[in-house]
């Protein structure tokens, strides 16, 4: 298990190190391309870009996604839970480039609608987790808990949470890997992340940055699903 | 003293309770006996108010339980299901002290009474207060639950049929030990059941309900000998009234001197029932049986005719 945390890291980690000095591989593999290694911006800063989209969308996916599943599944928040389910639908219904699309004229370009974007999508993954794992505690506990004299917040943090945290902690690993991997599309809109390669490859016709920059990102994806996995073994994200 | 007064309860338009009356008297092992959808779940959970009546109020010593917050009142009410109900994420000793955490007990204090309720439903303190629930059999499960309902020394103890999913092994084994518990306890038992025989096992009064109401209440013995209904008449009946009749009355009070005892009668402890009599009577093809005390020495003999006086 902790292999499976490590192994992925140090590829990532090897990959960014590796990659500024492979100018001469990239030229062999890719004869036709002039400039073949990527050069605009160092990797390392793109990668520190990337995680940082990854961190400050997948903290507000995770609070809202927790807080609403929360909220769905109290007693009598039929509403809450319609409203929830309403919002699992429209996020699944549009894809990210539209989101961002859509996202543009309203806070311009940049990093902010990629952000929006990613906020949407992970936050999916971590409301159907907290609603599904909240649903699978026992209802004898439940009774046992209140009949013991809990109170709602009690119960809530002392046995529904506890009993639940490991199909939501998998919940926001499934997120993070998501993110990542949609973080990647931030760059449509001129968000600096491993994107930016695979945009900058995609315009330019440089095929050997695409590849630069999707291997980056898909390591990291990598990265990311084994360091959570040490917080929520059991689900993978990268096992479908 | 447990009493209630014209509660009514639905469930959306299913009608749970109908106008209940009962008052279950301090001290008593009460059993709310009768089928499925007569009501007595709803009727015992509204004690603790996990369920608030339409109409009518429930009492505890002369308090309307709706007086107090729920969480308090309930701190101070053992509560025992079914499902058991143990907290899977603590360990056994987690979960006895659960409500006396819950009143703010000091550690060493919770510590102490964890062992004292372990040893007293005879579960090694040294072997079970570590482990995980998971870790347990049934029956050592649901001695967990109702170890945990006695935590914090409540007065009154609600079981909704709290053996249900035993084995008939283990099952009778609880009983005993809880009967042993009422009698060295004195506490108030109000307790859930379909079971005619663990009725007439537990019980000092038992209320035999159906369709939401009350049909009767009364001691064992007054429930067998003269129902006021006929669904109470056939539910105690149930083909084995004789055998039900026997079962309450303790052998000892229908017993002789054993001065000119025949030789290679059976023996039966001192504290057996009729029933238990007759059973051995009839496993050794005997007309009498022997009552001995612990030591061994003979204390009476109960012969095939005296049980017709039980």
């Amino acid at each position: 298990m902790r292999a499976g945390a490590v192994v992925p890291l140090a590829l990532f980690a090897a990959a960014l190190l590796l990659l500024p000095a492979a100018g001469p591989v990239f030229g062999a593999l890719f004869p036709e391309v002039a400039e073949p290694l990527y050069r605009r911006e160092a990797f390392a800063a793109l990668a520190l870009n990337h995680a940082g989209l990854v961190l400050f969308s997948l903290l507000p996916a995770a609070a809202i996604g927790i807080g609403l599943g929360i909220a769905a599944t109290r007693p009598g928040a039929a509403e809450t839970r319609a409203v929830a389910d309403a919002l699992v639908g429209f996020a699944q219904a549009v894809p990210p480039v539209a989101v961002i699309a859509i996202a543009v004229p309203a806070v311009g370009f940049g990093a902010a609608p990629a952000l929006l974007a990613l906020v949407c999508y992970a936050t999916l993954p971590v409301l159907r987790a907290t609603t599904g794992a909240l649903a699978t505690v026992a209802p004898e506990v439940l009774d046992a808990a209140r009949g013991a004299g809990m109170t709602p917040r009690q119960v809530l943090f002392q046995v529904e949470l506890p009993l639940a945290a490991p199909p939501i902690l998998a919940g926001l690993r499934v997120a993070a890997v998501l993110a990542v991997a949609t973080a990647a599309v931030g760059a449509v809109a001129g968000a600096s992340c491993l994107g930016t390669p695979i945009i900058a490859g995609l315009v330019n016709g440089n095929p050997a940055w695409v590849v630069q920059g999707a291997l980056l990102a898909g390591l990291m994806a990598f990265a990311v699903d084994g360091l959570l996995g040490l917080l929520a073994p059991g689900v993978s994200a990268s096992s479908p | 003293m447990i009493r209630f007064e014209g509660v009514e309860k639905s469930f959306g338009a299913a009608r749970a309770l109908d106008g209940l009356d009962l008052v279950v008297p301090e001290g008593a092992f009460a059993v709310l006996l009768g089928g499925s959808g007569a009501g007595k779940s709803t009727a015992l959970r509204l004690v603790n108010r996990l369920i608030e009546p339409d109409a009518g109020r429930v009492l505890l010593r002369g308090r309307d339980v709706a007086a107090e917050a729920a969480p308090a009142l309930r701190r101070r009410i053992g509560y025992v299901i079914q499902g058991i109900g143990l907290f899977p994420h603590w360990s056994v000793a987690r979960n006895i002290g659960a409500v006396p955490r819950l009143l703010g007990w000091d550690d060493r204090r919770i510590a102490a009474r964890v062992e004292e309720l372990l040893a007293l439903l005879r579960l090694d303190p040294a072997e079970y207060r570590d482990r995980m629930p998971a870790e347990l059999s049934g029956g050592q499960a649901q001695r967990v639950g109702v170890a945990r309902a006695l935590a914090a020394d409540p007065d009154i103890l609600l079981m909704d049929e709290p053996f249900g999913a035993l084995d008939a092994v283990t099952r009778q084994a609880l009983q005993a030990e809880l009967r042993h518990l009422h009698a060295a306890t004195g506490k108030t038992i109000l307790m859930v059941s379909h079971d005619v025989e663990e009725a007439l096992a537990l019980a000092t009064r038992i209320a035999v309900m159906a369709e939401g109401r009350l049909l009767q209440e009364g001691s064992p013995r007054e429930l067998l000998d003269s129902p006021a209904d006929p669904r109470v008449r056939d539910l105690m009946d149930g083909g084995a009234l004789g055998m039900r009749r026997l079962s309450l009355v303790p052998a000892a009070s229908l017993a002789r001197p054993d001065g000119a005892a025949p030789e290679g009668l059976p023996r039966i402890p001192a504290g057996a029932t009729a029933r238990d009599a007759l059973e051995a009577m009839l496993a050794a093809r005997a007309d009498a049986a022997l009552l001995e005390d612990a030591t061994g020495v003979p204390a009476g003999v109960v012969a095939l005719a005296d049980l017709l006086r039980a």
